[in-house]
């Protein structure tokens, strides 16, 4: 790699001043009733990349603020050069409010309405207006972008004990760099905080984020108590994995974070409005927690884990790094980094952390991740209450 | 007894458990990197966490130099320490 490649990436920019690492152009559905008509444009135009998911109504309005939020979020990433909303038209996420609010970002954005000519007439002028949509993205030009561009967001999923000794804290160098060459750096995951968040309260860079991040971690525990009563919350395969509390996988958690200051917190699905690090008010459930950082503007996510797992995000390339051997084993088809070297006495956590910085580098000029070759890439939009 | 040498991290000074880089079975000798060894008294599985020295009832498990979790009960030096003899401090305290 160049001495350029390190500290610069070619990339789509866009006209609000972000810089995409791919050019898509999606296909965003806004309730569960629409998908239908998402997966049939997406059938005739390989080349979109559809979103579909069960959320945008028969929610209160804070969770339908919050699904408008992630779905126009999810239209303004960088990664994404036109959206075609697809709605039902009667549901809580209006349809033509998300494409408004994607419209003020600068990008080219067309919705339909389901209910206004049925799905068979709904998909076909949905693939005309896709192929035109495909047609003028990849007339897209590239341009050299420095690293502050890159918004990273970090993720962990099937954590084993090993998580935190070698992919986690490999991360966090990875994390560290990123931060030197002034990028956003998202820690996610307020689940994964508890009991270590009086350590993410000593690196707040003010007194007011330090009380943001105790405020999350609370908020989060009471809701814990709620769901869990005394039972761990922990996942069978953490346990297997030997994690034993919440608070020895929160502590290896959060070494993804690396070591710099925690410069703010900010909401799910919310663009954060600082370099440096930053903390992501998520759940711990991995595939919502990638959607929010996705829809905050994250154009890349490094993603551990210990036990496992192929998820994808779509239109955001997922790097996975895997803590041990024996899982890069069973599955090197779904994982790019092997962090297990450094338990096997093969490299360092400082090498690993350097290769994970190149590889989002590379990823960043179009270099393709295991989750992306596997067409993997899923979605889900957190919610705070339950359906009615 | 059959006694091999098995490898194990201790992460911090102030740790009271090491985790295991491979499975032991009772008997063997537990070689921790970054600590004192110890012999374990159980089967322990690779990644689970062997106590290093006693931790008694009621007082903090330490991984990372943190507070994990408290000992249900004591725990003597070689124990598999896990679920069955560790709480989270951070779940039974809330109102």
């Amino acid at each position: 790699m160049t001495e350029r490649g390190q500290t610069a990436f070619d990339g789509y920019p866009r006209s609000n001043g972000s810089v995409g690492v791919r050019n898509h152009v999606l296909v965003l559905s806004t309730v569960g009733c629409a998908n239908g008509a998402v997966t049939r444009i997406a059938r005739e135009v390989p080349g979109v990349v559809p979103i579909t998911h069960s959320g945008g109504c028969g929610t209160g309005m804070l969770d339908a603020r919050l699904a408008v939020r992630t779905l126009a979020g999810m239209g303004t990433n960088p990664n994404v050069h036109s959206v075609l909303v697809i709605g039902l038209g009667c549901e809580a996420a209006m349809p033509a409010l998300v494409a408004m609010m994607i419209a003020e970002s600068g990008k080219p954005v067309e919705h339909l309405i389901v209910q206004e000519r049925g799905v068979a007439a709904t998909a076909a002028m949905g693939v005309e207006i896709a192929r035109g949509m495909l047609e003028e993205s990849a007339r897209a030009e590239k341009a050299e972008a420095g690293l502050s561009s890159l918004v990273v967001g970090l993720e962990c999923g099937g954590s084993d004990a090993f998580s935190g000794v070698s992919a986690n804290p490999a991360v966090g160098v990875a994390a560290d760099m990123l931060v030197e060459h002034g990028a956003t750096v998202i820690l996610s995951e307020t689940t994964e905080m508890i009991g270590a968040d009086h350590i993410l309260a000593g690196r707040a860079k003010t007194p007011q984020v330090a009380d943001d991040v105790l405020r999350i971690v609370k908020q989060t525990e009471v809701v814990a108590r709620q769901l869990f009563g005394d039972e761990r919350i922990l996942a069978p395969g953490n346990i297997e994995g030997g994690l034993t509390t919440i608070e020895e996988k929160s502590l290896g958690c959060i070494c993804k974070g690396g070591s710099s200051p925690i410069n703010e917190v900010i909401d799910y699905a919310e663009q954060p409005t600082q370099k440096g690090l930053v903390v992501m008010d998520t759940p711990g459930y991995d595939i919502e927690s990638d959607t929010g950082m996705a829809a905050g503007g994250a154009q890349i996510i490094v993603f551990t884990t210990g036990r496992g797992t192929p998820a994808g995000c779509p239109g955001v390339p997922v790097i996975k790094v895997v803590s041990n051997s024996a899982t890069f084993g069973r599955m090197g088809d779904d994982i790019d980094i092997n962090a297990g070297r450094i338990l096997d006495g093969d490299a360092s956590v400082e090498e690993v952390g350097r290769e994970i910085f190149r590889c989002v580098v590379e990823t960043a000029n179009g270099a393709e991740t295991k989750a992306e070759r596997n067409g993997e890439c899923q979605f889900g939009i957190m919610k705070r209450f339950q359906s009615f | 007894m059959i006694v091999t040498m098995v490898n194990a991290l201790k992460l911090n000074e102030r740790d009271n458990v090491a985790v295991l880089l491979k499975d032991a079975g009772a008997g063997e000798e537990v070689v921790v990197q970054g600590g004192k060894g110890v012999r374990a008294l159980e089967p322990v599985k690779a990644g689970h966490k062997v106590a290093v020295k006693q931790i008694d009832a009621g007082t903090p498990v330490f991984r990372y130099g943190e507070e994990i979790g408290a000992a249900t009960e004591t725990i003597a030096p070689g124990t598999w320490v896990h679920t069955h003899n560790v709480r989270s401090q951070r779940m039974g305290d809330l109102e």
